[in-house]
Protein backbone atom coordinates (compact mmCIF):
# COMPACT_ATOMS: atom_id res chain seq x y z
CA UNK A 1 0.00 0.00 0.00
CA UNK A 2 1.74 2.95 -0.90
CA UNK A 3 1.98 5.66 2.00
CA UNK A 4 2.14 8.91 1.17
CA UNK A 5 5.04 11.28 2.08
CA UNK A 6 5.77 14.07 4.16
CA UNK A 7 8.02 16.31 2.83
CA UNK A 8 9.16 17.62 6.27
CA UNK A 9 9.73 13.79 7.70
CA UNK A 10 11.28 11.75 4.82
CA UNK A 11 11.24 12.76 1.73
CA UNK A 12 12.15 16.00 0.49
CA UNK A 13 13.09 16.87 -3.33
CA UNK A 14 14.09 20.15 -4.73
CA UNK A 15 14.77 20.71 -8.30
CA UNK A 16 16.78 23.63 -8.80
CA UNK A 17 18.36 25.55 -11.44
CA UNK A 18 22.14 24.83 -11.46
CA UNK A 19 25.20 26.22 -13.62
CA UNK A 20 27.84 23.13 -13.54
CA UNK A 21 27.48 20.84 -15.96
CA UNK A 22 27.76 17.64 -15.07
CA UNK A 23 24.76 16.02 -12.67
CA UNK A 24 26.65 14.55 -9.95
CA UNK A 25 29.87 16.10 -10.06
CA UNK A 26 29.89 18.84 -7.52
CA UNK A 27 29.10 18.39 -4.59
CA UNK A 28 27.04 21.13 -3.07
CA UNK A 29 26.30 22.56 0.08
CA UNK A 30 22.54 21.78 1.72
CA UNK A 31 20.61 24.50 2.39
CA UNK A 32 21.11 25.87 5.53
CA UNK A 33 18.93 28.68 5.45
CA UNK A 34 15.23 28.95 5.11
CA UNK A 35 14.40 31.90 2.43
CA UNK A 36 17.71 31.09 -0.05
CA UNK A 37 18.64 33.84 -1.98
CA UNK A 38 17.86 36.48 0.12
CA UNK A 39 20.89 38.76 1.40
CA UNK A 40 19.40 41.25 3.72
CA UNK A 41 21.56 43.25 6.13
CA UNK A 42 20.37 41.59 9.60
CA UNK A 43 21.24 44.48 10.69
CA UNK A 44 18.99 46.68 8.99
CA UNK A 45 15.72 44.50 9.16
CA UNK A 46 16.28 44.79 12.64
CA UNK A 47 15.17 48.11 12.93
CA UNK A 48 12.86 49.08 10.65
CA UNK A 49 10.17 47.56 9.23
CA UNK A 50 8.44 48.31 5.52
CA UNK A 51 4.62 48.79 5.28
CA UNK A 52 3.72 46.28 2.88
CA UNK A 53 0.37 47.13 0.55
CA UNK A 54 -2.73 45.97 2.08
CA UNK A 55 -4.70 45.70 -0.37
CA UNK A 56 -4.14 42.95 -2.98
CA UNK A 57 -5.21 44.81 -6.00
CA UNK A 58 -4.97 48.30 -7.96
CA UNK A 59 -6.41 49.06 -10.82
CA UNK A 60 -9.04 47.08 -11.19
CA UNK A 61 -10.75 46.01 -13.94
CA UNK A 62 -14.71 47.31 -14.25
CA UNK A 63 -16.57 44.30 -15.08
CA UNK A 64 -18.21 44.34 -18.47
CA UNK A 65 -16.80 47.08 -19.61
CA UNK A 66 -13.16 45.85 -20.41
CA UNK A 67 -11.89 42.38 -21.51
CA UNK A 68 -8.39 42.20 -20.58
CA UNK A 69 -5.43 40.19 -21.83
CA UNK A 70 -2.94 38.46 -19.31
CA UNK A 71 0.06 37.76 -20.07
CA UNK A 72 1.66 35.54 -17.47
CA UNK A 73 5.06 33.21 -18.25
CA UNK A 74 4.40 29.17 -17.39
CA UNK A 75 4.52 28.49 -13.62
CA UNK A 76 4.42 31.94 -12.36
CA UNK A 77 2.18 32.81 -10.11
CA UNK A 78 -1.20 34.63 -11.37
CA UNK A 79 -3.25 37.11 -9.96
CA UNK A 80 -5.96 39.52 -11.63
CA UNK A 81 -9.11 41.62 -10.00
CA UNK A 82 -12.55 42.54 -11.35
CA UNK A 83 -15.12 45.37 -9.93
CA UNK A 84 -18.40 46.69 -10.73
CA UNK A 85 -20.11 43.78 -9.32
CA UNK A 86 -23.70 44.16 -7.63
CA UNK A 87 -23.85 44.25 -3.86
CA UNK A 88 -24.18 40.20 -2.73
CA UNK A 89 -23.00 39.16 -5.68
CA UNK A 90 -20.80 36.29 -5.20
CA UNK A 91 -19.02 35.96 -9.21
CA UNK A 92 -17.27 32.98 -10.55
CA UNK A 93 -14.55 32.74 -12.97
CA UNK A 94 -15.25 30.11 -15.84
CA UNK A 95 -11.73 28.75 -17.48
CA UNK A 96 -11.90 26.51 -20.31
CA UNK A 97 -9.70 22.88 -19.52
CA UNK A 98 -7.69 20.92 -22.24
CA UNK A 99 -10.16 18.64 -23.00
CA UNK A 100 -12.90 20.59 -23.71
CA UNK A 101 -14.73 21.18 -20.29
CA UNK A 102 -14.75 24.18 -17.85
CA UNK A 103 -13.81 24.81 -14.32
CA UNK A 104 -15.23 27.34 -11.89
CA UNK A 105 -13.54 29.22 -9.01
CA UNK A 106 -15.27 31.31 -6.67
CA UNK A 107 -13.02 35.19 -6.44
CA UNK A 108 -12.13 36.92 -2.77
CA UNK A 109 -13.36 40.08 -2.17
CA UNK A 110 -11.52 42.96 -0.53
CA UNK A 111 -14.08 46.17 -0.22
CA UNK A 112 -15.59 46.09 -4.16
CA UNK A 113 -12.58 44.14 -5.89
CA UNK A 114 -12.58 40.87 -6.73
CA UNK A 115 -9.25 39.10 -6.71
CA UNK A 116 -8.52 35.54 -8.66
CA UNK A 117 -5.32 34.58 -7.78
CA UNK A 118 -3.41 31.32 -7.74
CA UNK A 119 0.32 30.31 -6.51
CA UNK A 120 2.92 28.33 -9.04
CA UNK A 121 1.99 25.03 -7.79
CA UNK A 122 -1.77 26.07 -9.00
CA UNK A 123 -0.91 27.57 -11.82
CA UNK A 124 0.23 24.44 -13.26
CA UNK A 125 -2.48 22.69 -13.05
CA UNK A 126 -5.00 25.47 -13.70
CA UNK A 127 -3.18 26.18 -16.78
CA UNK A 128 -1.30 23.26 -17.63
CA UNK A 129 0.14 24.21 -21.03
CA UNK A 130 1.46 27.65 -23.01
CA UNK A 131 -1.53 29.03 -24.89
CA UNK A 132 -4.18 31.52 -24.54
CA UNK A 133 -7.49 30.42 -22.24
CA UNK A 134 -10.28 33.08 -22.88
CA UNK A 135 -12.46 32.88 -19.05
CA UNK A 136 -15.69 34.49 -18.08
CA UNK A 137 -16.45 36.18 -14.67
CA UNK A 138 -20.51 35.55 -14.04
CA UNK A 139 -22.51 36.79 -11.35
CA UNK A 140 -26.60 36.64 -10.92
CA UNK A 141 -27.09 40.37 -11.13
CA UNK A 142 -23.88 41.95 -12.51
CA UNK A 143 -22.64 42.18 -16.23
CA UNK A 144 -20.91 39.29 -17.58
CA UNK A 145 -16.92 39.99 -17.69
CA UNK A 146 -14.55 38.22 -20.58
CA UNK A 147 -11.02 38.08 -21.31
CA UNK A 148 -7.82 35.80 -21.76
CA UNK A 149 -4.94 34.58 -20.60
CA UNK A 150 -2.10 33.97 -22.62
CA UNK A 151 0.28 31.91 -21.01
CA UNK A 152 3.92 32.41 -22.78
CA UNK A 153 6.80 29.98 -22.33
CA UNK A 154 9.05 30.41 -18.99
CA UNK A 155 11.84 32.19 -19.98
CA UNK A 156 14.10 30.50 -17.50
CA UNK A 157 14.37 26.95 -15.99
CA UNK A 158 12.22 26.06 -13.75
CA UNK A 159 10.42 22.99 -12.28
CA UNK A 160 7.73 21.78 -9.79
CA UNK A 161 6.18 18.87 -8.93
CA UNK A 162 2.70 17.77 -10.33
CA UNK A 163 1.68 15.35 -8.22
CA UNK A 164 2.10 13.62 -4.90
CA UNK A 165 5.35 12.22 -3.81
CA UNK A 166 4.97 8.45 -2.71
CA UNK A 167 6.96 5.55 -2.19
CA UNK A 168 7.38 3.28 -4.77
CA UNK A 169 5.82 4.78 -7.21
CA UNK A 170 7.09 7.33 -9.99
CA UNK A 171 6.72 10.76 -9.65
CA UNK A 172 6.86 13.67 -12.12
CA UNK A 173 8.29 17.24 -12.44
CA UNK A 174 7.25 19.37 -14.77
CA UNK A 175 10.40 21.64 -16.28
CA UNK A 176 10.20 24.72 -18.00
CA UNK A 177 11.89 27.21 -19.49
CA UNK A 178 14.80 25.60 -21.61
CA UNK A 179 15.37 25.84 -25.61
CA UNK A 180 13.19 23.75 -27.56
CA UNK A 181 14.84 20.45 -28.42
CA UNK A 182 17.20 20.68 -25.47
CA UNK A 183 17.91 18.17 -23.04
CA UNK A 184 16.56 18.01 -20.05
CA UNK A 185 19.35 16.92 -17.53
CA UNK A 186 18.24 16.00 -13.54
CA UNK A 187 19.90 13.99 -11.17
CA UNK A 188 18.86 13.15 -7.57
CA UNK A 189 20.52 13.60 -4.62
CA UNK A 190 20.04 12.67 -0.84
CA UNK A 191 19.62 16.15 0.81
CA UNK A 192 21.77 15.89 3.93
CA UNK A 193 21.24 19.20 6.31
CA UNK A 194 24.62 21.14 7.35
CA UNK A 195 26.54 18.27 4.98
CA UNK A 196 27.20 18.12 1.33
CA UNK A 197 25.29 16.14 -1.50
CA UNK A 198 25.65 12.74 -1.82
CA UNK A 199 24.64 11.83 -5.72
CA UNK A 200 22.06 8.78 -5.64
CA UNK A 201 21.49 8.64 -9.69
CA UNK A 202 21.48 10.26 -12.74
CA UNK A 203 18.38 10.51 -14.61
CA UNK A 204 18.10 10.13 -18.50
CA UNK A 205 17.88 13.04 -20.40
CA UNK A 206 14.38 14.65 -21.35
CA UNK A 207 14.24 16.43 -24.67
CA UNK A 208 12.57 19.96 -23.81
CA UNK A 209 9.44 20.16 -25.96
CA UNK A 210 8.32 22.97 -28.36
CA UNK A 211 7.36 24.92 -25.74
CA UNK A 212 11.03 23.97 -24.30
CA UNK A 213 8.88 21.97 -21.57
CA UNK A 214 9.98 18.59 -20.34
CA UNK A 215 8.63 15.93 -17.30
CA UNK A 216 11.36 14.54 -15.60
CA UNK A 217 9.97 11.31 -13.85
CA UNK A 218 12.21 9.38 -10.74
CA UNK A 219 10.67 6.34 -9.19
CA UNK A 220 10.91 6.87 -5.51
CA UNK A 221 12.54 3.86 -3.54
CA UNK A 222 10.04 1.76 -1.42
CA UNK A 223 12.33 2.29 1.05
CA UNK A 224 13.06 5.89 2.47
CA UNK A 225 16.54 7.49 3.31
CA UNK A 226 16.46 9.35 6.29
CA UNK A 227 17.91 12.22 5.05
CA UNK A 228 15.44 12.25 2.33
CA UNK A 229 15.75 13.47 -1.59
CA UNK A 230 16.80 15.93 -3.50
CA UNK A 231 16.18 16.44 -7.87
CA UNK A 232 18.75 18.97 -9.14
CA UNK A 233 17.91 19.96 -12.49
CA UNK A 234 20.49 21.67 -15.05
CA UNK A 235 21.86 24.08 -15.19
CA UNK A 236 23.22 24.09 -11.44
CA UNK A 237 23.79 27.84 -10.14
CA UNK A 238 26.70 27.30 -7.49
CA UNK A 239 25.66 30.49 -5.77
CA UNK A 240 22.43 29.53 -5.78
CA UNK A 241 21.50 26.24 -5.72
CA UNK A 242 18.54 25.78 -4.15
CA UNK A 243 16.36 28.85 -5.10
CA UNK A 244 13.46 26.89 -5.79
CA UNK A 245 13.44 25.07 -2.77
CA UNK A 246 11.06 26.65 -0.99
CA UNK A 247 8.22 26.75 -4.33
CA UNK A 248 8.67 22.83 -4.80
CA UNK A 249 8.89 21.91 -1.49
CA UNK A 250 5.28 23.79 -0.89
CA UNK A 251 4.48 21.75 -4.52
CA UNK A 252 5.17 18.39 -2.54
CA UNK A 253 3.56 18.46 0.79
CA UNK A 254 2.98 22.25 1.57
CA UNK A 255 4.18 21.66 4.63
CA UNK A 256 7.91 23.72 4.98
CA UNK B 1 -10.48 126.48 15.02
CA UNK B 2 -6.90 125.58 15.70
CA UNK B 3 -5.23 123.97 13.03
CA UNK B 4 -3.07 120.76 13.52
CA UNK B 5 0.72 121.86 13.59
CA UNK B 6 2.39 120.30 10.47
CA UNK B 7 5.34 119.61 12.97
CA UNK B 8 3.30 117.40 15.38
CA UNK B 9 5.21 113.86 15.64
CA UNK B 10 2.67 111.21 13.65
CA UNK B 11 1.83 108.11 15.61
CA UNK B 12 4.03 105.47 15.57
CA UNK B 13 2.81 102.25 12.90
CA UNK B 14 1.45 99.67 14.91
CA UNK B 15 3.33 96.04 14.00
CA UNK B 16 0.78 93.12 14.60
CA UNK B 17 1.71 89.63 15.10
CA UNK B 18 0.47 89.17 11.03
CA UNK B 19 2.39 91.34 10.15
CA UNK B 20 5.62 89.78 11.84
CA UNK B 21 4.51 86.99 10.57
CA UNK B 22 4.37 88.18 7.13
CA UNK B 23 7.14 90.12 6.90
CA UNK B 24 9.48 87.31 8.77
CA UNK B 25 8.06 83.79 9.26
CA UNK B 26 6.99 83.37 6.09
CA UNK B 27 9.77 83.55 4.18
CA UNK B 28 11.51 81.95 6.54
CA UNK B 29 9.75 79.19 6.25
CA UNK B 30 9.53 79.25 2.67
CA UNK B 31 13.64 79.23 2.93
CA UNK B 32 13.06 75.91 5.75
CA UNK B 33 11.25 74.18 3.16
CA UNK B 34 13.32 74.56 0.23
CA UNK B 35 16.55 73.30 2.31
CA UNK B 36 14.73 70.79 4.05
CA UNK B 37 13.33 69.42 0.68
CA UNK B 38 16.83 69.69 -1.15
CA UNK B 39 18.28 67.68 1.39
CA UNK B 40 15.11 65.40 1.79
CA UNK B 41 15.59 65.10 -1.67
CA UNK B 42 18.63 63.62 -1.59
CA UNK B 43 17.43 60.36 0.19
CA UNK B 44 14.78 59.68 -2.48
CA UNK B 45 17.05 60.50 -4.82
CA UNK B 46 19.41 57.95 -3.44
CA UNK B 47 16.66 55.53 -3.13
CA UNK B 48 15.74 55.27 -6.50
CA UNK B 49 19.39 55.61 -8.24
CA UNK B 50 19.75 51.71 -7.89
CA UNK B 51 16.39 50.94 -9.31
CA UNK B 52 17.12 53.39 -12.66
CA UNK B 53 14.69 55.80 -11.77
CA UNK B 54 14.53 59.46 -10.19
CA UNK B 55 11.95 61.04 -7.18
CA UNK B 56 10.21 62.93 -9.65
CA UNK B 57 9.36 60.29 -12.65
CA UNK B 58 7.45 58.32 -9.90
CA UNK B 59 5.35 61.42 -8.24
CA UNK B 60 7.99 62.42 -5.88
CA UNK B 61 7.52 66.45 -6.33
CA UNK B 62 8.11 69.70 -3.82
CA UNK B 63 4.85 68.50 -1.64
CA UNK B 64 5.03 65.05 -1.94
CA UNK B 65 8.61 64.97 -0.57
CA UNK B 66 8.11 67.38 2.46
CA UNK B 67 4.15 65.79 3.28
CA UNK B 68 5.28 62.31 3.36
CA UNK B 69 8.25 62.79 5.11
CA UNK B 70 7.99 65.60 7.21
CA UNK B 71 6.26 63.48 10.20
CA UNK B 72 8.72 60.77 10.26
CA UNK B 73 11.98 62.99 10.12
CA UNK B 74 10.18 64.62 13.29
CA UNK B 75 9.87 61.80 15.19
CA UNK B 76 13.72 60.25 14.17
CA UNK B 77 14.72 63.80 15.53
CA UNK B 78 12.97 63.72 18.79
CA UNK B 79 14.15 60.24 19.08
CA UNK B 80 17.46 60.79 18.57
CA UNK B 81 16.99 64.28 21.20
CA UNK B 82 16.11 62.26 23.38
CA UNK B 83 19.13 59.81 23.19
CA UNK B 84 21.15 62.80 23.33
CA UNK B 85 20.24 64.42 26.25
CA UNK B 86 20.38 61.05 28.68
CA UNK B 87 23.36 60.50 27.51
CA UNK B 88 24.90 64.19 28.27
CA UNK B 89 23.26 64.25 31.13
CA UNK B 90 24.11 60.76 32.24
CA UNK B 91 27.85 61.80 31.20
CA UNK B 92 27.71 64.74 33.42
CA UNK B 93 26.43 63.10 36.09
CA UNK B 94 29.36 60.40 35.88
CA UNK B 95 31.92 63.13 35.72
CA UNK B 96 30.60 64.66 38.49
CA UNK B 97 30.31 61.46 40.83
CA UNK B 98 34.06 60.57 39.60
CA UNK B 99 35.17 63.82 41.27
CA UNK B 100 33.74 63.05 44.10
CA UNK B 101 30.68 66.10 44.00
CA UNK B 102 28.08 63.67 44.37
CA UNK B 103 25.71 66.34 45.46
CA UNK B 104 25.96 67.63 41.84
CA UNK B 105 25.55 64.65 40.26
CA UNK B 106 21.97 64.07 41.89
CA UNK B 107 21.08 67.54 41.32
CA UNK B 108 19.01 68.44 38.78
CA UNK B 109 20.01 71.16 35.78
CA UNK B 110 18.69 74.39 35.89
CA UNK B 111 15.72 75.15 33.62
CA UNK B 112 17.90 77.16 31.35
CA UNK B 113 21.10 74.87 31.04
CA UNK B 114 18.29 72.28 30.08
CA UNK B 115 16.66 74.14 27.34
CA UNK B 116 20.34 74.93 26.37
CA UNK B 117 21.24 71.66 26.20
CA UNK B 118 17.92 70.02 24.55
CA UNK B 119 18.73 73.39 21.78
CA UNK B 120 21.82 71.96 20.96
CA UNK B 121 20.75 68.34 21.06
CA UNK B 122 18.20 68.50 18.72
CA UNK B 123 20.03 70.41 16.07
CA UNK B 124 22.56 67.54 16.14
CA UNK B 125 20.15 65.25 15.90
CA UNK B 126 18.63 66.73 12.80
CA UNK B 127 22.18 67.27 11.40
CA UNK B 128 22.87 63.88 11.83
CA UNK B 129 19.18 62.80 10.54
CA UNK B 130 19.03 64.64 7.51
CA UNK B 131 23.08 63.27 6.90
CA UNK B 132 21.99 59.73 7.87
CA UNK B 133 18.90 59.74 6.02
CA UNK B 134 20.27 59.66 2.19
CA UNK B 135 22.76 56.50 3.48
CA UNK B 136 19.75 54.86 4.91
CA UNK B 137 17.37 55.14 1.34
CA UNK B 138 20.87 53.84 -0.53
CA UNK B 139 21.07 50.88 1.52
CA UNK B 140 17.51 50.19 1.09
CA UNK B 141 17.56 50.86 -2.68
CA UNK B 142 20.22 48.58 -2.51
CA UNK B 143 17.28 45.86 -1.20
CA UNK B 144 14.89 46.99 -3.49
CA UNK B 145 17.56 46.82 -6.47
CA UNK B 146 17.60 42.96 -5.28
CA UNK B 147 14.04 42.24 -5.16
CA UNK B 148 13.15 42.93 -1.99
CA UNK B 149 9.78 44.96 -1.07
CA UNK B 150 10.96 48.63 -0.04
CA UNK B 151 8.13 50.20 1.40
CA UNK B 152 6.81 53.48 3.77
CA UNK B 153 10.22 51.65 6.11
CA UNK B 154 9.22 52.54 9.69
CA UNK B 155 11.07 52.14 13.02
CA UNK B 156 10.13 48.83 14.48
CA UNK B 157 9.23 49.05 17.80
CA UNK B 158 7.29 52.52 17.47
CA UNK B 159 4.66 54.49 15.90
CA UNK B 160 4.59 53.22 12.35
CA UNK B 161 5.00 56.63 10.90
CA UNK B 162 7.37 56.13 7.91
CA UNK B 163 10.62 57.40 8.35
CA UNK B 164 11.22 56.86 4.23
CA UNK B 165 7.74 56.90 2.42
CA UNK B 166 9.18 54.94 -0.71
CA UNK B 167 8.12 52.35 -2.75
CA UNK B 168 9.36 49.29 -4.43
CA UNK B 169 6.41 46.89 -4.19
CA UNK B 170 6.04 43.76 -5.95
CA UNK B 171 4.19 43.83 -8.23
CA UNK B 172 2.09 41.75 -11.00
CA UNK B 173 0.99 43.96 -14.71
CA UNK B 174 -0.91 42.81 -17.48
CA UNK B 175 -1.88 44.88 -20.44
CA UNK B 176 -5.72 45.59 -20.22
CA UNK B 177 -5.14 47.36 -23.98
CA UNK B 178 -5.76 44.83 -26.91
CA UNK B 179 -2.80 43.20 -27.83
CA UNK B 180 -0.67 44.83 -30.44
CA UNK B 181 2.42 43.21 -32.55
CA UNK B 182 5.08 44.94 -30.78
CA UNK B 183 4.33 45.21 -27.56
CA UNK B 184 6.12 43.86 -24.78
CA UNK B 185 5.55 41.13 -22.44
CA UNK B 186 5.63 42.26 -19.03
CA UNK B 187 7.78 40.29 -17.10
CA UNK B 188 6.96 38.82 -13.72
CA UNK B 189 9.97 39.95 -11.71
CA UNK B 190 8.98 44.08 -11.30
CA UNK B 191 8.69 46.01 -8.47
CA UNK B 192 6.21 49.02 -8.70
CA UNK B 193 7.93 52.10 -7.75
CA UNK B 194 5.35 55.18 -8.42
CA UNK B 195 3.92 56.66 -11.46
CA UNK B 196 3.48 60.28 -12.71
CA UNK B 197 2.39 62.27 -15.60
CA UNK B 198 0.50 59.33 -16.67
CA UNK B 199 3.93 57.04 -16.85
CA UNK B 200 3.62 54.10 -14.11
CA UNK B 201 7.45 52.99 -13.66
CA UNK B 202 8.52 49.61 -12.82
CA UNK B 203 12.08 48.48 -11.64
CA UNK B 204 12.42 44.53 -13.49
CA UNK B 205 14.92 42.83 -11.06
CA UNK B 206 15.70 40.16 -13.11
CA UNK B 207 17.05 42.24 -16.13
CA UNK B 208 18.13 45.10 -13.77
CA UNK B 209 16.42 47.62 -15.85
CA UNK B 210 13.56 50.09 -15.21
CA UNK B 211 10.74 50.09 -17.29
CA UNK B 212 7.81 53.19 -18.23
CA UNK B 213 4.94 52.53 -19.27
CA UNK B 214 1.35 54.31 -20.03
CA UNK B 215 -0.75 53.66 -17.15
CA UNK B 216 -4.09 53.50 -18.46
CA UNK B 217 -3.01 50.29 -20.23
CA UNK B 218 -1.96 48.01 -17.92
CA UNK B 219 -3.50 46.83 -14.42
CA UNK B 220 -1.11 46.48 -11.86
CA UNK B 221 -1.51 43.65 -9.19
CA UNK B 222 0.28 44.75 -5.44
CA UNK B 223 0.27 40.90 -3.93
CA UNK B 224 1.74 41.18 -0.29
CA UNK B 225 4.79 39.89 -0.99
CA UNK B 226 7.99 40.31 0.94
CA UNK B 227 10.00 40.19 -2.14
CA UNK B 228 10.10 38.92 -6.15
CA UNK B 229 10.32 35.32 -6.63
CA UNK B 230 13.47 34.19 -5.84
CA UNK B 231 13.85 32.99 -9.49
CA UNK B 232 14.35 36.78 -10.77
CA UNK B 233 17.13 37.26 -8.66
CA UNK B 234 20.30 37.31 -10.82
CA UNK B 235 22.63 34.24 -9.95
CA UNK B 236 25.70 36.74 -9.57
CA UNK B 237 24.58 38.63 -6.87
Amino acid sequence: MPVRLSSRRVLALVVAPMLAVAAGVPALAAPASPEPGRHRPSWLWRWFGVALPSSTCDDPVPVGKAAPTIRVERLASLQFCFTGFAPGDEPRLHLPTPDGGSTEWPGRRHGNVWTWSWETEDVATVLPRPGTYRFRVTAPHSPTGTGRIVVRPASRPHAIFTENLLFGSTVTATAVGYRPGAPILASVYSNRQGERLRLIEDLPPVIADRFGEGIVRWSVPFSPAPEGYMLLLEPIDPNNPNECFQDLCAGIGGDY
Amino acid sequence: MPRPSPEAPSPEPRVTLLDGLIKYAVPLLGVVGAVLFGTLRLAYVFFYQPLRATPEEVGYGYLEVLSSQLAGTVELVLLLTTVLMATALGATALRHTAGGRWRAALAAPSRAALTRLARRCALAALIVVLALLPVLAWLFGTEARHGSAVRNIYLLRFVRIPVLAVQASPATVTWTAPSRPGLPEMSGCLLYLGQSGGITVFYDVADQESIRVPSVQIMVNLPYAEAVPATCVPADR
